[in-house]
Order: C-alpha cells, then sequence, then structure tokens
C-alpha cells in the first residue's frame, strides 16, 4: 500500500530537505543575536519608560510585539494541522508538513519568551503596569486582579501554555514523521481521534494566551473577544506563512509538483476568510465599545482614536489589514498568479505586526502622579490622550526582524528528513486536487 | 401519502390556529395581555424572536457556507434546511411586530417618504434588525426558490394532472435544463452563496447588538456576535435533526439522507455547542476578572437568583447535553439524536431567556427589582408559531420538492464517470 502512496509522487519530485536545516538554523540564530543586541543599544541607556519612547522598556514593548507576531505564526500552522485531522480533510495533506515545520517552533518561541518572564520574575515592570509597586495602591483595581496578575501566576500559566502547544505540536509532529517511514494508517486514525480535544486545549489556550500576554497590558480594561480577535489575526499569518514558505521551499527546487496553484489558490481562499473574520471580530470590538460609550472601556479607543498619530494608525490598519485586501483577495487570480499572492501574504503578515503594534504600543505611555510625598506610576492609558504619541523607534523594527530571525532559526530545525507526508493515505488526493 | 403526515398537519393546524387566537387576544388588548412588566419589558416574545432567528441558521450556513467548501453531503439536507430558514424567520418577525404595540404601524419602520415628518431611528439597533432580517429573508428566499427551479421542472415534466403541470409549469419559469440555463444557473447559486455567507454571520450579530450597545450588565459584552452566531448554528442544526430524522423514515428517504449525514450535523452541533459553553466561560471569567460588581453580580445572580431553574436548564441542556454527541453510539441511534436535539433547543431558549429575563430582572436599580411569569397568551403565541413552523414545513415537504434532486444527482458516483470525486 505504502508504494501506492509514494508512487502519487511525480519519480522526479525532490522532497528531502537534505542539510538545509543546519544553515538556517545557524543563519536564524546569529541574526536573532545580533539585531537583539543592536536594539537594545539603539533602545538607549535609559531605564524603564520615558516619554520621548526611547529607553529599555521600548526594547521590551517591541520585543513583545515581536514575539506575539510569530508565535501567533505557530499557532496558525497548529491550527492548520489540528482541522487537517478533525475534518479529514484531503486538500491540505502536501503542505501539512510545512505547517507542521512552523508549529514545530514552540520550543524555540518558549526559550525566546523567557526575555519578557525572567525580567518578570525578577520585579521588573518594563512592559506589565500590573508588576509594577504602583499598581497595588492604583484605584479601581480588583482583588480578582491582585490574584490573577502576579509575576509567579502569570510564570506558571506561561508554562501551560507552552506545554500545550508543544505538547500538541509534537503528537501530531512525531506521527505524521513516523508514518513517513512506516507509512501506517492506524497513525492517521490516531491522529484524527486526538484532534478533537486537541482542538478545545488550542481554543482554550490561545484565548486565555491572548488575554495574558497581550489584554494585561493595560489591565484596566477587558473585552471578552479580545482573545477571538487575537485568534482571527493568528489564522490569517498562519496561512500566510505557509504559503510562502512553501514558495520559499519550491525555489529551491523541491516540492515542484506536489504542492499547486490549486493548493495555493485554496490558502488564499483560507486568508481571505480569516481577513473577514478577523475584520468583523475587531468591528465587534470596536463599536459595542463605541456605542455604550463606558468610560472603562472606551479608554483603550480613545488613546487610539485621538491620540497624536495614532488616529493614522488606526485608519491605515483599517484600510491595510482590511478592507484592500479584502477587496483584492475576492479575486481568484490574486490568489492563482503566485507572485501576487506571495505579495498579498507578506501585505498581509506586515499588517498583522500592524495590528499587534497598534494593540500593545498605546500602552507604552504610563501616567505618573503625586500622591503626598510618593510618585505613583498610574499606568497605561492614563494621562492626557493627546500626549500619547506614536513615537516610532527604529527599535520597533529591529526587535520585529530579530524575533523572526529567531522563528527563521525555528524553521530550521524542522527543515529535516521529508518536506512532504510522503506515505499519508490521501496524499495522491491532494496532490491531484482541483478547484472546480 | 403517510397517514401520519395528516395526522401531523391536524396538530399543526390546532397549534396555529391556538397561536392565531392569542395574537388576536394580544392586538386588540394590548401587549399588557403578556407577561411583560415596566422592568422586564423584554421577555418571552424577544426570547422566542431570538430563538426562531437562531433555528433558521443552520439552513443558511448549510446552503451557503458548506456549499463554498465543496462539502457535497449538504445537498442531502440543504433543501430542507432552507425552507426551515425562511419559515423561522416569518415564525421570528411575528414577536417584534405584535411587540411595536400596533402592529398595523410596523411598516412605519420602512423608511419610506412621507408628509407625517415620520422617519425611523438608525441609530437604534432594533431599526438594524429591521434591515438585517428583511435582508436575510429576501436572500434566503431567493437563494431557495432559484435552487428549486430545476426541480419543479422535473415535478412539472412528471405531473399527471392539467393543473399540476400549469401549477409546476408557471413556478418553473420556463426552465428547459439547457447547457445555457445550467451554464448562467451555477454562476448564479455561486454568487448567491457568496452573498448569503456573511448574512450567516451578520443576521445574528446584529441580534446580538439589541443587547450588546446597551449597558445592561450581562448584556454589553463584547464577545457576543460571534458567541450569537454559534449558538444560532448549533440550534438550527439541533432543529433541522430534530425534524429531518423522523421526515426520513415517513417519507423513505433514508438512502438520500444517509446515516453520515446525520453523524455529521451532531459533529456540527457538538462543535458549536463547545464555542457556546466557551463563550459562557470567558463571559464568567471577564466578569471575574474585569472587577466590575454589576458584572459578577450579574452572573452570580443568573446561576442562584431567582431564575437559577433557567440558568441551569441552560447549561444542561447546552453545555452538558451535546457531549454525548462524543460517542458514535449517540450520532447513529435515531431516537437518541432526536431526545438531545430536543433537549438542545430547549437549552437554546432558555439561553436568550436567562439573557434577557434575569438581566433585566436585576438591573441596577434595587428598586425596580422584580419577577417575571408569563401569562396564557405568551405561551399561546409561541405554541401558535410552533404550529404555523410545522405546517409551513409539512406542506413544503408534500408539495415541493424537499430534497434538491438536482444537486443529488450531481453528487452520484455516475455523474462522475472515471472521476474518484
Amino acid at each position: 500500500m505504502s508504494a501506492a502512496h509514494e508512487a502519487s509522487l511525480h519519480p522526479d519530485e525532490k522532497y528531502k530537505a537534505g542539510k538545509m536545516g543546519q544553515k538556517v538554523v545557524t543563519g536564524g540564530l546569529v541574526g536573532f543575536v545580533v539585531l537583539t543586541a543592536l536594539s537594545w543599544l539603539l533602545s538607549g541607556s535609559a531605564a524603564g519608560h520615558t516619554a520621548d519612547g526611547t529607553g529599555h522598556s521600548r526594547f521590551f514593548y517591541g520585543y513583545l510585539i515581536g514575539w506575539t507576531f510569530i508565535l501567533s505564526i505557530a499557532l496558525g500552522a497548529l491550527l492548520y494541522v489540528l482541522i487537517h485531522h478533525l475534518v479529514k480533510a484531503k486538500w491540505s495533506t502536501s503542505t501539512r508538513r510545512v505547517a507542521e515545520i512552523l508549529a514545530g517552533t514552540f520550543p524555540i518561541i518558549a526559550i525566546g519568551g523567557l526575555v519578557i518572564i525572567i525580567p518578570l520574575l525578577a520585579g521588573r515592570d518594563d512592559i506589565y503596569w500590573w508588576a509594577n509597586k504602583g499598581f497595588d495602591h492604583a484605584e479601581h483595581v480588583s482583588a480578582s486582579k491582585h490574584t490573577w496578575l502576579s509575576p509567579a501566576f502569570f510564570a506558571v500559566r506561561y508554562v501551560i501554555y507552552f506545554a500545550a502547544w508543544i505538547g500538541l505540536a509534537r503528537y501530531f509532529t512525531v506521527r505524521s514523521r513516523k508514518q513517513d517511514e512506516t507509512g501506517d494508517l492506524a497513525l492517521s486514525k490516531q491522529m484524527q481521534f486526538f484532534s478533537a480535544p486537541a482542538v478545545i486545549i488550542f481554543a482554550l489556550t490561545i484565548c486565555y494566551a491572548a488575554f495574558d500576554f497581550l489584554m494585561t497590558l493595560a489591565p484596566q480594561w477587558w473585552s471578552t473577544i479580545y482573545g477571538v480577535n487575537y485568534f482571527g489575526g493568528a489564522m490569517i499569518a498562519g496561512y500566510a506563512s505557509i504559503a510562502l514558505l512553501s514558495m520559499i521551499l519550491q525555489r529551491t527546487g523541491r516540492l515542484q509538483r506536489s504542492i499547486t496553484t490549486e493548493h495555493y489558490h485554496d490558502l488564499g481562499k483560507m486568508v481571505f476568510a480569516f481577513t473577514f473574520f478577523w475584520a468583523y471580530t475587531a468591528f465587534s470590538q470596536f463599536m459595542l465599545i463605541w456605542y455604550a460609550n463606558v468610560a472603562e472601556e472606551t479608554v483603550f479607543y480613545n488613546y487610539r482614536m485621538f491620540g497624536e498619530g495614532w488616529k493614522w494608525v488606526s485608519i491605515v490598519l483599517t484600510f491595510g489589514q482590511w478592507l484592500i485586501p479584502f477587496v483584492l483577495l475576492m479575486s481568484r487570480w490574486s490568489k492563482r498568479i503566485l507572485p501576487l499572492f506571495a505579495v498579498f501574504c507578506v501585505w498581509q503578515l506586515c499588517f498583522h505586526w500592524l495590528d499587534l503594534y497598534w494593540n500593545v504600543m498605546p500602552n507604552y505611555h504610563w501616567g505618573a502622579e503625586a500622591h503626598g510625598a510618593a510618585h505613583l506610576v498610574t499606568g497605561p492609558l492614563t494621562g492626557p490622550v493627546g500626549e500619547n504619541n506614536v513615537n516610532f523607534s527604529p527599535v520597533d523594527i529591529t526587535t520585529w526582524f530579530a524575533l523572526i530571525a529567531l522563528f527563521i532559526a525555528g524553521i530550521g530545525r524542522g527543515l529535516k528528513g521529508n518536506l512532504i507526508p510522503v506515505k499519508d493515505p490521501n496524499l495522491g488526493a491532494s496532490v491531484a486536487h482541483e478547484n472546480y | 401519502m403517510p397517514k401520519a403526515w395528516f395526522i401531523a398537519l391536524g396538530v399543526a393546524l390546532v397549534l396555529a390556529s391556538i397561536g392565531a387566537y392569542c395574537i388576536y387576544h394580544v392586538v386588540m388588548t394590548g401587549i399588557g395581555a403578556w407577561g411583560n412588566n415596566n422592568s422586564v419589558g423584554w421577555a418571552w416574545d424577544i426570547t422566542n424572536f431570538v430563538w426562531w432567528i437562531g433555528i433558521g441558521h443552520a439552513g443558511t450556513l448549510i446552503s451557503a457556507i458548506l456549499y463554498l467548501m465543496r462539502q457535497q453531503w449538504r445537498t442531502s439536507i440543504n433543501r430542507a434546511a432552507e425552507a426551515m430558514t425562511i419559515f423561522a424567520v416569518m415564525c421570528a418577525g411575528i414577536f417584534p411586530i405584535i411587540h411595536t404595540g400596533r402592529p398595523w404601524l410596523a411598516w412605519w419602520m420602512i423608511p419610506h417618504p412621507n408628509d407625517m415628518q415620520m422617519w425611523p431611528q438608525f441609530r437604534s439597533p432594533l431599526m438594524w434588525d429591521v434591515f438585517a432580517i428583511s435582508t436575510y429573508a429576501t436572500t434566503s428566499i431567493l437563494f431557495w426558490y432559484m435552487g428549486l427551479v430545476p426541480d419543479l421542472a422535473t415535478f412539472r415534466d412528471r405531473s399527471k394532472t392539467k393543473l399540476k403541470q400549469a401549477i409546476y409549469g408557471v413556478l418553473a419559469l420556463g426552465w428547459r435544463g439547457s447547457a445555457r440555463q445550467w451554464h448562467r444557473y451555477e454562476r448564479a447559486y455561486l454568487i448567491l452563496a457568496a452573498l448569503s455567507t456573511p448574512l450567516v454571520l451578520s443576521v445574528h450579530s446584529v441580534v446580538s447588538f439589541d443587547f450588546a450597545t446597551s449597558l445592561n450588565p450581562g448584556w454589553h459584552t463584547t464577545i457576543f456576535p460571534p458567541y450569537f452566531v454559534a449558538g444560532a448554528i448549533f440550534s438550527g442544526f439541533a432543529m433541522v435533526m430534530t425534524l429531518m430524522i423522523p421526515a426520513r423514515y415517513l417519507f423513505g428517504l433514508k438512502h438520500i439522507i444517509k446515516a453520515e449525514h446525520i453523524e455529521a450535523m451532531c459533529k456540527v452541533t457538538l462543535a458549536t455547542g463547545m464555542m457556546v459553553g466557551f463563550a459562557y466561560s470567558v463571559e464568567f471569567f471577564i466578569a471575574w476578572y474585569s472587577g466590575s460588581e454589576y458584572e459578577q453580580f450579574t452572573f452570580i445572580n443568573r446561576s442562584t437568583g431567582p431564575f437559577w431553574w433557567s440558568w441551569l436548564s441552560m447549561v444542561t441542556c447546552n453545555v452538558i447535553v451535546p457531549q454525548f454527541f462524543w460517542f458514535k453510539k449517540c450520532r447513529t441511534n435515531p431516537w437518541i439524536i432526536i431526545v438531545l436535539c430536543l433537549l438542545i433547543n430547549v437549552g437554546m431558549w432558555f439561553e436568550r431567556f436567562v439573557i434577557i429575563a434575569t438581566s433585566l430582572s436585576r438591573q441596577f436599580l434595587p428598586s425596580s427589582w422584580s419577577y417575571y411569569w408569563p401569562t396564557k397568551y405568551d405561551v399561546g403565541v409561541f405554541i401558535g408559531t410552533m404550529g404555523l413552523f410545522l405546517t409551513l414545513f409539512l406542506l413544503f415537504i408534500r408539495f415541493l420538492p424537499a430534497v434538491a434532486i438536482s444537486e443529488v444527482k450531481n453528487t452520484l458516483p455516475e455523474a462522475h464517470a472515471g472521476k474518484d470525486h
């Protein structure tokens, strides 16, 4: 039977990674170290938050954006694998290994995240205001937040999230690679069986991770749809990255015949669908908060709609992440002409980063006020709206690139063995897949 | 024709008549005949409205989204599910129209040039509902009817009496089945499917805005739109199964609506049920996390306050009951499926009741706290809509092609000689 599966691949098809992975890992790690060091130097010598947007906190904020960016790609790719097994999909078989490679980056992302977690545990408040001493005395902060937002408990949740994601990714990748050797159909059954509980674990962890890593930046504020909105962005990033990595691998002469325009077309449909879904969740959050006009909630949009510069970022994001790709990706050709589709994938990834930037960076400016002799930090989204500038810094970009380099190193770890599940029973159907 | 059909129609007509009488009484007396009071100003009526709108969602999901995803198993159930969408929207519309108090003036909600200095309040989410639901009804009817055309032509060609030939002939709009007609039909079908897809999300999202734009704790929360959509699909699939499982036995459709189709629907029900449960948990968590005492009170009051029984029914039916669908035995035994689906429909009704009545009975001002109890006219109108829905469904299944003949033919192996899909 296994011979028949391999026969579904063209005899000239190159599907072995060879030794490319090692070079990618080295390149990625060197890039990460150099760019991180550069970002640290660029962020200046001042510690903590400064009004002009410099200081080490800026480095950490940029780092958090880049880190949640690569995390979202890995999460999107992980769900691709889970859904593939859950719905017993066929078309997505030939790009599934690419998704597994992207989802295999969780260990390296977890290590990268220590740059955020360790300073937090050491008592530093470079990112999260709730780690600041002022938080204990802040008004309008309930007991529940003091419980939920303690560095130790936060770190415990961090471990739980990554244990779940690394565990899920490993479960599916190990079995998928094992099937390459044995062709055992029971492995497909195992993966299908476990995919349903896996999706539940995924849904819970991505939602609460978004609450923890991003929403708690402004601990006064909350929104129940926040996790779903991050999920929408993660799916755009995941599908776009699967398409881009497939294209890159094809440029090395591999997988020429097994990943076809039909697969890119379908990946493009998913990018389109989640572009719409992301906009739907973003609109739901915005419209309901704007309409009800409750001060505790509108504060989030107040700084993003009326802050100097931020209003433009909001407008650019609306057009860039939603309206323009929504209209242009509707066409069949923008998904089937590959150079054009590649542009849209890069475009959506850039705007996904901008979305995270828009979510994170307005929290950078912490207000402060005098309480008697003490000078207390009143946290993000306090103080005059007009003074909350974008204050764009090169560090914002260099940290992003640093994290992308780290992610590339993570991808390199997975570039070994077969780049396609060669003995998957559905591979033949996937290679022959046609949109009609 | 099975005798059971006549018995069912008789029962449905009796229920519909009860509803007609109750509507007559409520319209003539005023909506004071209902149990609504000053605190609980929305009650059974709006609960029923939201519930019925939700029921219709399975049809749109099946006909539009599953079509775009090339899920060919949908062809066995899409026609009946689309019909249910239309009938459910009709039932839903009755409630807010009566609730206006002067249903004969409901047309004032439609923006039109007039000399009364009257114009709808576009800033009200209730007006958005008018547009969302009328768009939904229009698109659903168009989609359904267009899909019917080739099958109506088949009925026309097979009819033996002149009268039937004439009626089906007019309804078939001159369909001859030429290649050109089929080409245009396929294009139009795809476009309508694409247009209907955002409607699956938008209609119940707009319904959720009725609540979520307010300041009411338990109503104002940003996850409402996707949460309502998931709940709508959840209840819609439960209703499709409740009706289609008996129908496939009564009308000998077991070879078309196969056991695996029912099983697939059970899985969709389980998945959407889990999403609903997930949304409940997020709401609870954020109520606690936010530190807002009003939010926290609302959620504690729902589970331990005077309406605890409705909250318990909701959680049991919507969170626990669908878990049985994890087991293949429960997805393949028709009796178990029907019982579970009926419970899910009860649970989804209670979900809306919990959101509406429980929240309104305990608002910010303790002096206006109250309890709500329905009158016989509340119950009667609801039963009436059940009767109307069943009557229309029974007539549909008797006189119109309940299964999309041409689409099913397309998916048969013979239609794809030499191809494996």
